[in-house]
């Protein structure tokens, strides 16, 4: 396994193209806006070596035996996916965001029961090249960057018959030695932190879509490839050289637009090529853990929850009864989307590849929970924080010989707790409720994964509705037929 | 003179009920110079004390010799059997 110092140096070995504000980045590791990013990757390095952590952090490889980093392992029980589920709830109370390593771990895992089944049918041998990817994944504790979703142009049409060809990332060369992509993914968690892209198309496809049917992994310096950072609000907080206005002072996420323009892909390192009906069993098993992989949420949610109780006691309001009976709602709130994650791990099965894979209906009932709790959550983080933590001023000014006395005055809670330790909290509270950690609190919650109605239309799929007809219909004596 | 060897293996610590880190540093403190403490793995241990952050214990134990293992998910055990 690598360690945290070993994969920043490795980072630094990257030859990546990325553009920020305008301007291609000479140093990406170094960057103040990305580097908060790096750092809460480089935490599950650092986690997985230490003892207090391993049990979760860590599994053996079903291929190789050894001790690997959790985040490249392929579930081989139920007790491995209930360990995911609290792998993720750990690293989101340890970094108070988006630590980004979950959706590589997540693809790896759908491909190692697609690529096995796609041969099945058509006698290809994408789970052979699958597999030695993936020893090379584990061998070299490698960062993954789960690229699903496309930029789709106009929802409501096929990729084919989009105006524009690339909307949907395609294949438009084939040759000997592999094939030529062209397109893009959106929305890239830890995109420009990752050493390889796992690409996936993110529909069910048709046969028209062929071109369209396509998965592949590349180092993430591949020649082609741009990355296009997003910007997150509050994001220049990190370049002000202060330490208080950025509220989480260590760590943050990042997400970025990853283009392809015309990037060879070698044969080896294709997962899938035109075999559209397996498109759609990709999507939906990569989904169904994603959705699992929620639970971080229930750990970003302790903080928040740690932080509302914390300001609670610094504003001399945590015994009102009120502000207790929210504190107990915001615990109710989060340990349920826990209870979710938690749900579908316990209840996995294997899959024909050997691959344990979550209960699905549980995982889609954990996600639509996902995309509305955290907002009731950082609501009554707000509600409890009070107004200051939207009007508060600067850093600069609580320093400023003129005007920074005035803030220690009028900002004061309680006696005994420093002016700035209480504005810290504050900050905090509001970097995770709308400031940079929000992308990930709030609306990832929302959207990664699918958007709500994506979790809602696999609920309608995979209830037994006529069974729970029979059920009411024999208790109040209604004939079944 | 160090008389007997204790290894420590924790929970993965998703959700303590407790900081597992602390109870170590007090057991340690209370056992005194009379133990020298080591790596759950090595096999010399006498005992291995699992640290577990709640009542689930989910520790994986399996290489862990039954007769060595030392179950603790609170604070408040009973001490007095470390010392047997
Ligand atoms: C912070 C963040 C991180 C992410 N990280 C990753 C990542 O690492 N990898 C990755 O691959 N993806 C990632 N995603 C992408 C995520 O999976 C998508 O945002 C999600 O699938 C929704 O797609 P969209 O954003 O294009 O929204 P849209 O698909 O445009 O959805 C917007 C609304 O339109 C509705 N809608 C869309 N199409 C239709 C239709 N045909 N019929 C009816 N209604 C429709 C949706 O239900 C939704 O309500 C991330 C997203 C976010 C916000």
């Amino acid at each position: 396994m690598k360690t945290a110092v070993q994969y920043e140096e490795s980072l630094r070995k990257l030859d990546l193209t990325v553009y920020m504000f305008g301007e291609k980045l000479e140093n990406v590791v170094d960057n103040p806006i990305i580097r908060p990013s790096m750092n809460a990757v480089a935490k599950t390095y650092e986690m997985a070596a230490r003892p207090e952590f391993e049990d979760i952090m860590t599994a053996t490889s079903h291929l190789t035996g050894k001790k690997i980093n959790r985040f490249t392992h392929i579930h081989q029980g139920t007790g491995d996916l209930v360990k995911k589920t609290k792998m993720g709830r750990l690293m989101g109370a340890h970094t108070g965001c988006c630590f980004q390593r979950c959706v590589g771990i997540d693809a790896l895992n759908a491909l190692s029961m697609t690529t096995f089944e796609i041969d099945e049918v058509h006698g290809t041998e994408y789970n052979r090249r699958f597999l030695e990817f993936l020893r090379y994944v584990q061998d070299e504790d490698l960062m993954c960057d789960g690229a699903m979703t496309d930029p789709k142009g106009d929802r409501s049409l096929p990729p084919h018959q989009q105006e524009d060809p690339d909307m949907y990332l395609r294949v438009v060369e084939e040759r000997e030695d592999g094939i030529i992509v062209r397109g893009a993914k959106a929305h890239q968690t830890g995109a420009v932190n990752s050493h390889e892209i796992i690409v996936m198309p993110t529909i069910a496809m048709r046969e028209e879509d062929r071109d369209y049917a396509v998965s592949f992994a590349v180092p993430s310096d591949t020649s082609g490839i741009t990355y296009i950072m997003g910007r997150q609000s509050c994001d220049l907080r990190k370049t002000e050289g202060g330490n208080l206005d950025q509220g989480n002072l260590f760590y943050g996420g990042h997400e970025a637009l990853v283009v392809f323009d015309n990037v060879f892909v070698p044969r080896e390192r294709i997962f899938m090529l035109g075999e559209v009906a397996f498109a759609g069993h990709l999507v939906e098993r990569f989904a169904s853990y994603h959705r699992q992989s929620y639970a971080c949420k229930t750990g970003v949610g302790d903080v928040l929850i740690g932080a509302a109780q914390t300001i609670a006691e610094y504003n001399g309001a945590q015994n009102a009864s009120h502000i207790k009976d929210k504190i107990i709602e915001m615990n109710h709130l989060n340990e349920t989307m826990f209870c979710g994650s938690l749900a579908c791990a316990a209840e996995g099965h294997k899959e024909p590849s050997g691959t344990f894979l979550v209960n699905t209906l549980l995982a889609n009932v954990c996600k639509q929970n996902v995309t509305r709790l955290p907002y009731e959550i950082a609501r009554l983080a707000q509600d409890i924080a009070g107004g200051l933590m939207v009007t508060l001023p600067s850093e600069k000014d609580l320093k400023s010989p003129e005007v920074g006395k005035w803030m220690e005055k009028y900002f004061k809670g309680k006696a005994e707790i420093s002016t700035e330790d209480r504005l810290r909290i504050l900050r905090l509270i509001e970097n995770i409720t709308l400031g940079t950690a929000a992308v990930g609190y709030l609306t990832e919650s929302m959207h990664g994964a699918g958007s709500p109605q994506a979790q809602r239309i696999m609920i309608s799929r995979q209830v037994n509705l006529k069974e729970k007809q029979k059920l009411a219909k024999r208790l109040c004596g209604v004939n079944p037929e | 003179m160090k008389s007997r060897i204790f290894g420590i293996k924790y929970c993965g610590g998703c959700n303590p009920g407790y900081d597992r880190l602390e109870l170590i540093d007090s057991i340690k403190t209370g056992l005194g110079e009379q133990i020298q403490w080591t790596s759950f793995e090595d096999s010399r241990a006498d005992k291995v004390l699992i640290i577990c952050g709640c009542s689930t214990q989910c520790a994986e134990v399996e290489h862990i010799p039954q007769e060595k293992r030392v179950w603790i998910h609170t604070p408040d055990f009973d001490r007095s059997s470390l010392k047997e």
